[in-house]
């Protein structure tokens, strides 16, 4: 056990095998307070990683830790700080809403006044308290997954570990759901770890990101600090002539794509101090006139894509 | 106490009607054996079909002395595949004039044997076997039927309202009486939370039982009415003895097949509901520990176990109280070790599967299809002589008897129905345990 670790959680080369398929691949992973975004493309070992998290499979070889605390040795005391919502969500049909919240409350001990109170206002700020009554088998995919993010959050934990949190749910409630989350951050100091593939929507949310590929963690940190970990940017130019300027990118080794949109030429390139230095150079010796020059890199979906690409290449 | 749980007890309960209504009927069968000449050291047998409790009055006499035997299926076997001094029986008499009352152990098939032991003929001058309807449930169905009712009366015609109306008028002084639908138990640890909601999901799974036993009913209904065709001075009373023998054996060797097929729905219902995937990975992302929730799933099965097993045995011993049987009471007593000693093994081998799976909770999964077969075993049948069927030595003896009465023929009375449903026993089994096994094990992960 690690104890007093600045970490909520932490992987030292975790592996895991599925027979002959590598799940996970010497994974490290270190995510501080706050809320961290884990994005990977399917099959790269989101799921798997939040499994072993919960010690709902056991790693091949490697740790894992959360609050310092071996996830296979001390499981309860991980358990009791926290809050779960699986990606696929699931209790008795014939079960109440309410009766279900009860039950989690109960095993976190809760007071009952606050338990009661929690309840109440769990389900009223998921717009769930008219369905309080209803049993889970009457409700939308929505609905459950709200039903599961407030039994989550019941316990008020330390650390809420979210899977794919807004699938299936209404634009509005997703809303409500990053409103929550971000609330919880800032009120009670609650972590947040989400596992999404909806990165605009992680993007309004996360302070900090894992780039997960292949069972391993290819980018850590925050939008800038992954923004340094690859070489690529994306531009976007617009000048007099967009002839010319097609012309002259396409005969660059550093550009690797680039397309044109109603005149704005949109460029991914591999150099961009040498792109910036050719690209000055030629306007002013063809006497060309720029009206639109920027880069759109603080996007986490361009950057998520370069690392990925960068990997595979 | 909820409407849905109140519902969910109302239908078990009506599970319980039906089986203890089902054991009342048969009770009720009867006849006369071996009347007339005997030859010297000749065996003359009858077949019954009874209920834990039953009652059989015998009364006997001959021109000199005779043995009768009372015995279960697999004793017959013995019986005539082994020498008579090792013959174990549930009840032997001896005697010119023997008038007795029997009560029967447990639910099964008895055979009644009366024995010539002499060198010589012997005049049997009167021989009534009649086995009483078993009254002796009717206490048991009258409280499970008070209950529905009550129930019923609760819900549906409004006694819920006047008594909640009352506790309302009660309460009124009390200052939170908002909330008071909410009572959480600060006492209560992990335990008793997770036993009182496995509790309640329990009631679930006996909802299949239901369809299981109208179809027993049914079957029930078709003996009680052959049956009831039999009379004494029917001139082919003996094609109708043969009949109903025949019939007897097709039920009693089918209720394995019956038992496996509902064992496999309901460790379908397992799987597909409480106990799927999703809901177990639920159950331990919160602070349940696997342990736990195996503990308590095992003792919530124990607990409905018990159930039918405090019924058989007080029926008996409760007739005991006004009728002198003889052996009655040891022969009820005897089946409480052989259920503890049976669950305690079943017990045992799924706590050691957990211990050998621990790392997956798979093994839960697998702890709980082995409980549900002894649940469904042990509730639909409680009889210790069926026990003896589901287990798989018996069937393999049972075929290698039939083998040896096809190559010896007449030596052994092995019907061929006896010989079929024992194969199709194994097979079946075995097929049952495949599929199960594959279902279980076909998956590395619970999530």
């Amino acid at each position: 056990m690690i104890a007093m670790t600045e970490y909520i959680i932490e992987t030292e080369n975790l592996v895991k095998h599925y027979r002959d398929v590598v799940a996970l691949n010497s994974l490290n992973m270190r995510v501080k307070k706050g809320i961290h975004g884990f994005i990977g493309p399917n099959g790269a070992g989101k799921t798997t990683t939040i499994k072993i998290l919960l010690n709902h499979i056991f790693p091949t070889a490697g740790n894992a830790y959360v609050f310092g605390y071996d996830v296979v040795k001390d499981t309860q005391k991980i358990r009791q700080r926290v809050g779960v919502l699986l990606e696929r969500f699931s209790i008795p049909g014939d079960m109440t809403a309410i009766s279900y919240l009860e039950f989690v409350a109960r095993l976190y001990e809760l007071p009952t006044q606050e338990a009661k109170h929690r309840i109440r206002g769990l389900l009223d700020l998921l717009e769930l308290s008219n369905a309080a009554s209803r049993e889970f088998g009457t409700f939308s995919a929505g609905m459950k997954r709200k039903l599961g993010f407030a039994a989550a959050l019941i316990s008020n934990p330390e650390l809420v570990i979210l899977d794919e949190p807004t699938a299936n749910i209404d634009p509005a409630s997703r809303m409500k759901i990053r409103e929550v989350i971000r609330d919880y951050y800032k009120e009670f100091g609650t972590s947040f770890f989400i596992s999404s593939h909806i990165l605009t929507e992680l993007e309004r949310i996360c302070n900090t990101y894992s780039i997960i590929h292949q069972g391993t963690i290819i980018g850590e940190g925050t939008l800038e600090e992954l923004k340094g970990k690859t070489s690529k940017s994306t531009y976007q130019i617009r000048v007099s002539d967009t002839r010319k300027l097609i012309d002259f990118l396409s005969t660059k080794e550093y550009v690797d794509e680039l397309y044109e949109d109603e005149q704005i030429v949109t460029v991914i390139i591999n150099d961009a101090e040498t792109f910036q230095n050719d690209l000055f150079c030629f306007l002013s010796s063809e006497k060309l006139q720029l009206r639109l020059f920027h880069s759109i890199d603080d996007n986490l979906e361009n950057i998520f894509k370069y690392l990925i690409e960068e990997k595979r290449a | 106490m909820s409407r849905r749980l109140r519902r969910k007890i109302s239908f078990f309960f009506i599970c319980l009607i039906l089986v203890v209504g089902y054991s009342l009927r048969l009770g009720g069968t009867g006849g006369t054996v071996g009347r007339g000449d005997m030859f010297p050291h000749e065996l003359r047998y009858d077949m019954h079909l009874a209920t834990a409790g039953t009652r059989i009055y015998v009364n006997i006499s001959a021109s000199d002395n005779i043995e009768i035997y009372f015995m279960n299926y697999t004793q017959f076997l013995r019986f005539y595949t082994s020498n008579f001094s090792e013959v174990s029986y549930l009840y032997h008499y001896e005697g010119k004039k023997i008038e007795t009352i029997i009560q029967v152990p447990y639910t099964g098939v008895f055979y009644f044997i009366i024995n010539n032991t002499n060198d010589k003929e012997v005049i049997i001058h009167e021989s009534i076997i009649v086995e009483y309807w078993n009254y002796v449930y009717i206490p048991f169905l009258a409280l499970f039927s008070i209950i529905v009712i009550l129930i019923i009366l609760y819900d549906y015609l409004g006694i819920n309202r006047i008594i909640k109306t009352l506790k309302r008028y009660f309460q009124s002084k009390a200052k939170n009486k908002i909330h008071s639908n909410y009572k959480f138990n600060k006492k209560s640890n992990r335990i008793s939370i997770l036993l009182k909601q496995q509790m309640y999901s329990a009631f679930t799974y006996y909802n299949i039982l239901a369809l299981s036993l109208l179809i027993l009913i049914i079957i029930g209904g078709f003996t009680l009415i052959e049956s009831s065709s039999v009379s004494p001075v029917d001139i082919n009373e003996y094609i109708r003895s043969e009949l109903r023998r025949q019939l007897y054996e097709f039920l009693i060797y089918s209720l394995p097949l019956y038992s496996i097929g509902f064992s496999t729905l309901l460790a379908t219902s397992l799987f597909s509901n409480e106990y799927e995937k999703g809901y177990l990975a639920v159950q331990l992302s919160l602070p349940i520990e696997r342990k736990e929730l195996f503990f308590t799933k095992i003792l919530v099965g124990m607990v409905f176990l018990l159930v039918p097993y405090i019924i058989v045995p007080a029926t008996v011993i409760a007739t005991n109280t006004y009728t002198e049987v003889p052996k009655a009471k040891e022969m009820a007593f005897m089946t409480i070790p052989y259920m503890v000693v049976y669950s305690l093994f079943l017990f045992g081998v799924c706590v050691l599967i957990n211990i050998i799976l621990k790392r997956s909770t798979q093994s839960a999964l697998f702890s709980f299809t082995v409980l549900t077969f002894l649940n469904v075993y042990l509730i639909i049948f409680p009889s210790y002589e069926f026990l003896e069927f589901i287990n798989p030595f018996e069937a393999f003896y049972t075929v290698l008897v039939g083998i040896l009465e096809y190559v010896e023929k007449d030596k052994i009375p092995i019907s061929i129905y006896r010989l079929y449903f024992s194969i199709g026993y194994i097979v079946f089994s075995l097929l049952v345990v495949y599929v199960l096994s594959y279902q279980i094990f076909k998956k590395q992960d619970i999530t």
